[in-house]
């Protein structure tokens, strides 16, 4: 029994002005939902198109289910994968399209019946209603549905998704999200998505691997990489951070809001302290590290406020339950835990 | 207002082709006697030799077209990158120069191979000339072509030969529809090129303007134009009518 769907090893691949992803090692386990989240340009897409086997590393080696593949071509590979722009063929129906990787492979008539049906089921498409229907009699959320069927059918040993969610608008980016998770527990199959889009990430994934300029940054749980982030670019990809330079003195940190107490130190003299927005108390002094600031914005979201504090030369982001008032120009103490100030290096 | 605007062409349209158009019809039918009979003299063996060199020669040069034009397009159109409009320039390029004169100078290349005045040198000269017709189509269909559709047939388990047959070919399919129709219409009723390219090789083309211009007998030549006319007429109702619209 494979542990692991994808793995990949020391993976590089270049183009030919740039690296595109260096050194990448990645392990899925089967049936997880893992992303892959950076800026545009880092590197993700390329990641995904080494798996599929529409590009070839240039070092390491992947391993799909166990099994070396990397050289192995695309159509050898048995990899779903829905594109960006779905890439869904004009000339076929609905059925036509679900039903071409088991066209491809010769599987029975029957059975494709059969497959297709189930699959247009698990993407909540009527089989009844859509079969015969041509793609550009399709709404852009039913198109959708229809390439994540026509990549399930083949029953793939791993699902790849290029940003699929990119082109809808807000409402039906949030619905399909949460189909997304429905089909994926419906499945069972190791879903791979990729994404620029942090609450994508956060919400969906078992796990989520931050990349940026083509290399790992941190692999970890949402959670582990909103609480913990393993960089300081992770801290500022995802979430609001607040950021502020400082010099180790004193077994804690001296700044340009004052003295700080933090729980570790990493050995650098030079530091970056991180705090979340939500991690700052306002107008309470009993915390390791307390300051006077002064309200500069203030911006009402219903159940937060959004708050902009100035401490010296230094403006916080603050984010507070709106059952507290505050004014601008309002004088007000602030302050965090010792535990949620992480340290990295300048 | 803007029905106004189509005047000036419809205008043009009616006096250098509906116009002659009916001269010819009527030339056809000996106005005002009106009767079939050059219909009849030209339904003879002899003319329907010509009418199967036409033919034969209309094929041959539409094959050729389609089977050289397709690589190309699908290569400006999918693989050029940066160099795709580079690329049309040069197949645009030959139109710079007249039809006639590149004519002239294919015959310049050909005498020395010992080639002129054979069916080789004149289907070389038609494909030579009619090649961007088929080239520019094709490239408009396939350009619509995403390479992720391509790709996903790939990912799918489809190898490139089946990729190929299964989502590029179909795909294409009104260009193909388009490029035939617009290098086998004006290669059936070619007259250029047979002439100075055939020596004796006779298409309708030529022997219309054998009809016309040397025998005088504009009765029997305007009797073979509307022939030609009626043939081409009813093949492309029928090419479109089974093979959908057509995009050019």
């Amino acid at each position: 029994m494979v542990e692991f769907a994808v793995e990949l090893d020391g993976v590089s691949k270049s183009y030919s002005n740039f690296e595109a992803v260096r050194d990448i090692r990645l392990r899925i386990r089967k049936g997880e939902f893992f992303s892959i989240l950076g800026p545009s340009g880092s590197g993700k897409t390329t990641i995904l198109r080494l798996i599929a086997g529409l590009l070839f590393p240039d070092k390491g080696s992947i391993r799909l289910m166990g099994e070396e593949v990397t050289l192995v071509p695309p159509y050898k590979r048995n990899v779903g994968m829905v594109f960006q722009e779905l890439a869904l063929f004009p000339h076929l129906n609905v059925f036509e399209n679900v039903a071409y990787g088991l066209k491809v492979r010769k599987v029975p008539e029957g059975e494709i019946r059969k497959k297709v049906k189930e699959c247009l089921e698990i993407v909540n498409l009527d089989p009844e209603t859509y079969s015969r229907r041509k793609i550009n009699q399709l709404s852009g959320g039913q198109q959708q549905r229809v390439a994540i069927a026509r990549a399930l059918a083949i029953e793939p040993s791993v699902l790849l998704l290029d940003e699929p969610l990119g082109s809808l608008d807000l409402k039906l980016r949030q619905h399909m999200m949460s189909e997304l998770k429905r089909i994926q527990k419906t499945v069972k199959t190791t879903f791979i998505y990729v994404t620029h889009d942090q609450s994508e990430a956060l919400i969906m994934s078992d796990r989520i691997a931050v990349i940026n300029k083509g290399s790992i940054e941190q692999i970890g749980t949402p959670a582990e990489i909103y609480e913990t982030p393993a960089t300081k670019f992770v801290a500022e990809f995802i979430g609001e951070m607040n950021f502020i330079p400082a010099e180790v003195y004193n077994g804690g940190l001296m700044s340009e809001i004052g003295y700080m107490k933090v729980s570790k130190l990493n050995g650098a003299k030079r530091v970056v302290v991180a705090i979340r927005p939500e991690k700052i108390k306002l107008g309470c002094s009993e915390l390791d590290n307390v300051y006077n600031a002064v309200i500069e914005e203030v911006a009402y979201l219903g159940g937060f406020l959004s708050l902009k504090a100035r401490i010296n030369g230094i403006c916080l982001k603050c984010l507070t339950p709106s059952d507290l008032r505050f004014e601008e120009n309002q004088k007000v103490e602030l302050g965090w835990r010792a535990d949620d100030a992480i340290v990295f290096e300048a | 207002m803007k029905r106004l605007l189509a005047f000036p062409s419809l205008i043009y349209l009616l006096v250098f082709f509906y116009i002659p158009f009916l001269i010819v019809l009527l030339y056809s039918l000996d106005f005002p006697n009106l009767t079939l009979k050059y219909y009849f003299e030209i339904l003879d063996s002899l003319y329907l030799k010509v009418f199967i060199n036409s033919l034969v020669l209309a094929v041959v040069t539409t094959v050729l077209c389609l089977v050289l034009a397709y690589p190309v397009a699908y290569y400006i159109a999918l693989k050029a990158g940066k160099w795709k409009n580079f690329l049309l320039i040069l197949v645009i390029l030959p139109f710079w120069i007249s039809f006639l004169l590149r004519t002239y100078a294919i015959m310049t290349l050909l005498n020395p191979l010992g080639l002129m005045f054979t069916f080789t040198a004149v289907v070389l000269g038609m494909v030579y000339d009619y090649l961007p017709f088929m080239i520019l189509p094709l490239y408009a269909s396939l350009e619509r072509l995403s390479k992720s559709q391509i790709e996903v047939s790939y990912v799918l388990g489809a190898k490139p030969s089946e990729t190929f047959l299964r989502v590029t070919l179909p795909l294409s399919k009104p260009g193909i529809v388009a490029g035939i129709i617009l290098v086998f219409t004006p290669a059936l009723g070619e007259f250029v090129v047979p002439v100075m390219l055939g020596g004796t090789y006779a298409t309708i083309g030529t022997v219309t303007w054998d009809l016309f211009l040397r025998y005088h007998n504009w009765w029997k030549g305007s009797a073979l134009s509307m022939l030609y006319i009626a043939i081409v007429l009813i093949a492309i109702i029928l090419y479109i009518r089974r093979s959908g619209r057509i995009e050019l």
